[in-house]
């Protein structure tokens, strides 16, 4: 693995500009359903945690979340730190379980776990922060199930990115990969 | 593929994602307080107990129905019992000596007829059976106008029952007592003290849905749900401490349907009809009785006096329900009741001084 | 179709899937946080029936008996012994705190939810 400074903070800034890009395009798309997005970004963090590792991800995430909602025009808005809680939140799943990859689970078995700790993350700080209301954990089973579709699909879609032999030779593998 | 020992990060995964299942599907918290229903005093009886699992249900169950079933036979107003008796020798006119189970009720009817003016009169039986409310299913028909006119031409006060101590007399013919307004409230206090005799310090008895407090449940307060009167659902919450009574009159209780028109069964003295303008009465205070009776009266004062009696009768914490959904509450009352839908809402207060100023 | 699938995914999609149908069950149940009934009968211990399925039960009473329905989220008393049709008359119970009642069995039925708010329901 490459572990050239320059060339890693290339590619951070690179795969972060890609998040961005994605983030800022979903925020044009209307949603069918208020408060339900794909989250394509989240191909890209966790393409980054499985070839760059977790710091480069959290690095990623973090310039995503701030670059797209400088673009959006959402910073510190309730909006901005639903976003930060919800990916952060992901990444906290994420780290553990990126020990079990690629030989117990694969990208779908991360991308699964992550959508949904995105949902309960965002979910909790709507609740107890922002909006107290009594009826609200009635909006969480939904969302719940929107957050398992798009962990499916952004799962399925991460697969195919890092099955292609361009990335491949990037991808961190225990058995082949040295660690430092 | 599976590999026989699973890795130990994916066993703590795997064991992270099992707990937060069993996180969410924790809600259902082990109870606190045991719950019991039972029919009694011709109503549903609810008791809640704190703590929970520690008290003899079956026995604070029969105890309590069998002491109920006492007080509802002694107060019924057209069954035979101790009220049944009472009535026929307030009408014979004779000195009579009171039954004890009845005394404290007409004393206590003398006090709140003549602090409401009439508004409050359990001495007018004869008129509730007239719109058919003696009878176990209340049914028409309705009293037509010159019956109406009879009854309403020298009505019986509680003021024509003469008291030297336990003896009484009867100096009105057509009197008769129905404590409907305000039995339950007795019923639930004197329940309330059984309670305590069977151990029981800590509990709610709900009688039909009005209802006292003793004690609390730990260290929180009672938390109490007050169903909309005008649909389904709940309306708002109140939190209880100990000796709190929250009793509510309202049109949807008893009733029937006569020519399109709902009669219910809270009737106005100065009309003789049903009362109007209001679809419930809530009253919170610390004596139930008083409660009881508090509420039939703010529904018989209506929509415009209500604020007037309730502060003659000492009652601070008062709610009515106005048939178009919207809520008028005393300022005492705003701080204890959180709303549980989207309601329009007015404070009304008694206007200084005309509560002290006699008609 | 996706290669590299791992036996770890199923275990994680499964666990997901049950995350949601549970949360789904728990908190978004037809008629609220309906989730148990409760029968009481006099000097019988409170029976309780989970609102989760299509279950019928016959209670007996002194009178005769009480047949019950329960189908997810809701139950009724579809028949009772008695000529006024009290018990029938409930309709579904379907939110926690509804309740019928059969006067001639000495029966109540009552809706319980998972998230009881209330000590006791005022009305």
């Amino acid at each position: 693995m490459n572990t050239d400074p320059v060339l890693a903070d290339r590619r951070i800034a690179a795969l972060a500009a890609l998040a961005i890009g994605l983030q800022v395009i979903e925020a044009a798309i209307p949603s069918p359903v208020p408060g339900i997005k794909p989250g394509l970004a989240n191909v890209i963090t966790l393409v980054t945690l499985v070839t760059l590792g977790w710091r480069a991800a959290l690095a990623v995430t973090l310039l995503r979340v701030v670059g797209a909602s400088l673009l959006l025009g959402t910073l510190l808005s309730p909006g901005f730190w639903l976003s930060l809680t919800g990916a952060l939140a992901a990444l906290a799943v994420l780290a553990p379980l990126l020990r079990l990859h690629p030989r117990h689970l694969s990208a779908l078995g991360l991308a699964v776990p992550a959508a949904i700790a995105h949902t309960l993350g965002q979910f909790l700080l709507a609740w107890a922060v922002i909006i107290p209301h009594p009826q609200l954990p009635l909006l969480l089973p939904p969302l719940l199930l929107a957050g398992l579709i798009t962990g499916v699909v952004t799962g399925i879609l991460t697969a195919s990115v890092l099955a292609d032999p361009r990335i491949q030779r990037h991808v961190r593998d225990p058995s082949t990969t040295q660690s430092g | 593929m599976t590999p026989s020992q699973p890795h130990p990060w994916l066993r703590a995964a795997t064991a992270a994602l099992l707990l937060s299942l069993i996180a969410l599907a924790g809600c259902d918290r082990k109870p606190e307080t045991d719950r019991l229903t039972f029919q009694a005093f011709g109503t549903l009886v609810d008791i809640t107990v704190y703590p929970g699992g520690v008290h003899d249900l079956t026995r604070i169950e029969s105890e309590l129905s069998e002491e109920l079933e006492i007080m509802h036979t002694s107060w019924h107003a057209w069954e035979p019992g101790s009220l049944g008796r009472t009535n026929q020798l307030l009408a014979l006119g004779g000195e009579f000596s009171a039954p004890p189970s009845v005394l404290p009720l007409i004393e206590y009817a003398q006090e709140l007829e003549s602090l409401t003016d009439g508004l409050f009169n359990p001495a007018l039986g004869r008129l509730i059976a007239a719109w058919g409310f003696h009878l176990d299913e209340a049914a028409g028909p309705p009293p037509d106008a010159e019956q109406l006119e009879a009854l309403l031409a020298d009505p019986p006060r509680m003021s024509d029952i003469e008291r030297r101590g336990v003896r009484l007399r009867g100096n009105h013919p057509d009197l008769q007592l129905d404590f409907g307004g305000m039995g339950k409230g007795f019923a639930v206090a004197r329940s309330l003290d059984l309670l305590a005799d069977l151990g029981v310090e800590h509990a709610i008895v709900n009688a039909g849905g009005d209802l006292m407090t003793r004690g609390r449940p730990g260290d929180r307060a009672w938390r109490i749900g007050v169903r909309d009167p005008l649909g389904q659902g709940v309306l708002a919450s109140i939190e209880l401490g100990s000796d709190e009574a929250l009793f509510t009159s309202g049109d949807y209780e008893r009733g029937y349907e006569w020519e399109g028109e709902r009669i219910h069964h809270v009737i106005d003295p100065r009309s003789g009809r049903p009362s109007r303008g209001l679809v419930a009465a809530t009253v919170l205070h610390d004596d139930p009785a008083l409660a009881d009776a508090a509420a039939t009266t703010l529904m018989i004062a209506g929509p415009d006096d209500w604020p007037l009696y309730a502060q003659r009768l000492g009652v601070e914490k008062a709610l009515v329900v106005l048939p178009d959904g919207s809520v008028e509450l005393t300022p005492e009352m705003v701080p204890r009741v959180e709303f549980r839908r989207e309601v329009i809402r007015r404070i009304r207060a008694a206007e200084p001084g005309v509560g002290a100023i006699a008609p | 179709m996706i290669r590299g699938l791992r036996w770890g995914d199923a275990v994680v999609v499964a666990l997901a899937t049950a995350l949601v149908t549970s949360s789904f069950a728990l908190g978004y149940a037809p008629g609220g946080d309906s989730t148990h009934l409760v029968i009481t009968q006099a000097g019988v211990d409170p029976r309780h029936y989970p609102l989760t399925e299509n279950r019928a039960i016959r209670v007996e009473g002194p009178a005769g008996v009480t047949e019950i329905e329960i189908q997810p989220g809701r139950a009724r008393c579809l028949r009772s012994p008695g000529n006024q049709g009290i018990c029938e008359a409930a309709g579904w119970l379907e939110r926690p705190g509804d309740m019928a009642v059969s006067l001639p069995n000495r029966l109540t039925l009552q809706v319980r939810g998972a998230r009881s708010d209330f000590d006791s329901m005022h009305y």
